[in-house]
């Protein structure tokens, strides 16, 4: 397998696809006109003369050609490149498999670059085929049909571009024929056209179409690999498959190891550290690559004089215009910054202050949120069994009444120890009974052992802040 | 042995900081192409209303003024409408919006207004060659070098650094998978991609046929140790395992 494969959404299958062909672009190519040269061969010698026609016997052999590249790409896909001989081998069977079908009854089928892997790759044929499209296509086959319309607009788009491209390198005299012919161009006028005009369009339209067919057939070999990724799990095969050996490799591994303990290993004496060394070192990554750069001097102006009244009017507007932007600046430094200028928050020594945080560890310490009489509130929780509330209760309001009256800086995320060590530093008094606190708290919350109504009772009753908060 | 080759794929992994790996789905020239087709809808739609106003307004400003605006309106559209858009914060044109696609750097990372600048400005370039007698591009040159390039850079976006990517895409109809009868600790320690299929098995089941569910669990009986439908409960509870009770 050398793409990888994992469920994809439809647009990302058709790059998988694009990216598949430009891997063997050149090959792909090759195969392509491979298997469209009988007919190109054999409608240069003889239709010469009606481009529309040569063009449009070349395009009805066109699916002969994507046969080749869908062959040579879904081998290529599982691994293995086919060779020369296994692709020739294969071109006679290309030109007459479901000759019917696929080249007169379905020749316009826009479901063309979708169902072809079902005949080729699958051989099904009749019902069973019908089937099996009717399935692949259950996913959707908006993608299907849009890349359709991508294929006829892009095969006439990319022409367009390669005669216009072939026109940039035109030599005058030539050039005026060419225009002078569109000009007047209708579609009974072939036979005045000159004839380099009329080569050059058939070989861009067959250009066009080799490139837009050999890379749609590669989109909708993505498309084809991707709903049968979907609808019948392949990634997770193949992943359960490697899973399998890994197992079975692991099993027979250690089986060996038993078996060839006593013998000594005699390959590792063969490298020593330093040759494995300086064998890594020798690798290109690890040359220095020195590149050095030359600024150019840029040389004084000069030959604006003639404009010099422009120059003026011009540096006016922009030395307004300067003026402006930094007005608009400042202004907005205000309105940014307008809290500094309160004047309510702003410290004793003028130091900016951060707010009190609202929430420590996801527990809402505002003091409006919680009661006047926390302890006797927390004991009414409790006596009723709400014993998680109660002691949450009394931690957020210890930690609350810390930050409002003991001026203990607590951040948002603040973790139980971070909490203990600031209040340990900031408020000495209160650091016993917050540690006691804490650790009851913490038992219960991450070891839902809950403390006895003992415990309980003398945290109410030693509640050492006051009564109500105190105003800041 | 696979391991060796190197496996194609339309993610690219770009490792950040620490170890961390993210994956950028590039997209390609088809969805890409459909975006540029909307955007000039739009561009071409408010340039002839905006042509229409001021040549009627142009009765009053006078001819001169007129067709000066609408010089400066064909100038602006036409070369600095994509850069206002994917220089701004969704890093999209309208176009690459409805598409679900969206402008960011090689590493990942946001474009900023010079690489919009650069890309959209070597627009020009990817345009040719121009069809004369219309004034339209025909990005012959851009998709040839999105085709030719291995991140589906046009060469506007190979002077910018910048690839084009799947920003949203539209989440897929799934089948909800059989509630899992009970869970079941795997034997063997699994790799994470191990772990990732074990998961995506029981996830997806709801969309393959029964036969096709126990073919799939046989390839892995060295884990279950059990053969068809047993092996498919079996890997189901591990599933469950690995993602309820781990």
């Amino acid at each position: 397998m050398t793409a990888e494969l994992r469920p994809r959404s439809d647009w990302e299958a058709v790059d998988l696809g694009l990216a598949l062909v430009r891997r063997d672009f050149w090959r792909l190519c090759a195969c392509w006109w491979l298997g469209l040269s009988p007919m190109v061969i054999l409608s240069f010698v003889f239709l010469r003369e009606l481009p529309v026609l040569l063009v449009l016997a070349c395009w009805w052999w066109m699916p002969v050609g994507s046969r080749l590249v869908l062959f040579v790409l879904s081998r290529r896909l599982f691994g293995e490149l086919p060779d020369w001989k296994s692709v020739l081998r294969e071109w006679p069977r290309a030109c007459v498999r479901r000759f019917g079908f696929r080249m007169i009854w379905a020749r316009f089928s826009p479901w063309r670059p979708l169902t072809m892997a079902v005949e080729d790759l699958e051989r099904l044929r009749g019902k069973a085929y019908s089937a099996r499209v009717r399935l692949l296509l259950r996913r959707g086959d908006s993608t299907v049909v849009l890349l359709a319309m991508w294929r006829a607009a892009l095969t006439f788009w990319l022409a367009l571009a390669a005669v216009y491209t072939a026109a940039m390198f035109l030599p005058a005299g030539e050039a005026e024929k060419w225009s002078v012919s569109l000009d007047e161009w209708s579609s009974d006028s072939w036979s005045s056209m000159p004839p380099s005009l009329a080569m050059t369009g058939t070989l861009s339209f067959l250009l066009a179409m080799s490139l837009v067919d050999v890379f749609s057939t590669g989109a909708g070999f993505g498309i084809y690999v991707n709903h049968r990724t979907w609808i019948e799990g392949w990634d997770v095969e193949l992943a359960f498959r490697r899973l399998g050996n890994r197992l079975r490799g692991t099993a027979g591994a250690v089986l060996t190891a038993i078996l060839l303990v006593a013998a000594p290993s005699a390959a590792d004496a063969e490298t020593t550290p330093g040759d494995v060394i300086a064998e890594v070192k020798a690798d290109p990554d690890f040359t220095v690559h020195t590149e050095t750069y030359r600024v150019p001097n840029s040389s004084g102006g000069s030959g604006w004089s003639g404009s010099g009244e422009l120059l003026a009017t011009l540096g006016q507007l922009v030395f307004y215009l300067a003026i402006a932007a930094a007005i608009a600046f400042v202004v907005w430094m205000i309105w940014r910054f307008r809290h500094l200028f309160g004047g309510g928050r702003a410290g004793p020594a003028g130091r900016r202050v951060p707010p009190p945080p609202r929430v420590v560890m996801g527990m809402d310490v505002a003091p409006e949120s919680l009661p006047d009489d926390v302890p006797a509130k927390a004991l009414e929780l409790w006596g009723v069994g709400r014993r998680q509330e109660a002691m949450s209760l009394l931690y957020r309001g210890a930690i609350s009444r810390l930050i409002e009256s003991g001026g203990v800086e607590i951040a948002e995320s603040d973790t139980e120890s971070d909490c203990l060590r600031r209040v340990a530093a900031e408020a000495e008094p209160f650091a016993a009974y917050f540690s006691g606190l804490t650790e009851a708290w913490m038992r219960l919350a991450y070891g839902r052992s809950a403390p006895g109504d003992e415990r309980i009772r003398d945290l109410c009753a030693g509640w050492p802040f006051a009564l109500k908060g105190g105003p800041r | 042995m696979e391991d060796t080759v190197s496996r194609i794929d339309t993610l690219q992994a770009i490792e950040l900081a620490e170890g961390v790996e993210v994956r950028l789905r590039i997209a390609g020239p088809l969805p890409r192409g459909m975006a540029l087709g909307i955007d000039m809808l739009i561009q071409g739609v408010i340039l002839v209303v905006v042509t229409i106003v001021l040549a009627i307004s142009g009765i009053g400003l006078g001819w001169n003024v007129a067709s000066g605006l609408i010089m400066l309106a064909w100038f602006f559209m036409s070369w600095w409408f994509p850069v206002f858009f994917e220089a701004g914060k969704r890093g999209a044109t309208p176009g690459k919006r409805s598409m679900g696609l969206r402008v960011v750097q090689t590493s990942g990372a946001p474009i900023t207004f010079g690489q919009a600048v650069v890309r959209n400005f070597l627009r020009v370039v990817d345009g040719m060659p121009m069809i004369p007698w219309l004034p339209i591009p025909t990005m012959g040159f851009g998709l040839a070098a999105c085709l030719a390039t291995k991140r589906f850079q046009r060469l506007g976006d190979l002077a910018a650094g910048t690839v084009v990517i799947y920003d949203k895409v539209a989440a897929e109809p799934a089948v909800p998978a059989p509630p899992p009868m009970d869970a079941a600790r795997p034997l063997v320690v699994l790799r994470p991609e191990e772990v990732q299929a074990v998961v995506a098995f029981r996830e997806r089941a709801g969309l393959w046929s029964e036969g096709r569910r126990a073919e799939i669990a046989d390839h892995a009986r060295e884990l279950t140790g059990d053969h068809g439908a047993a092996g498919v409960s079996r890997i189901m509870a591990m599933a469950h395992w690995l993602q309820e009770k781990r």
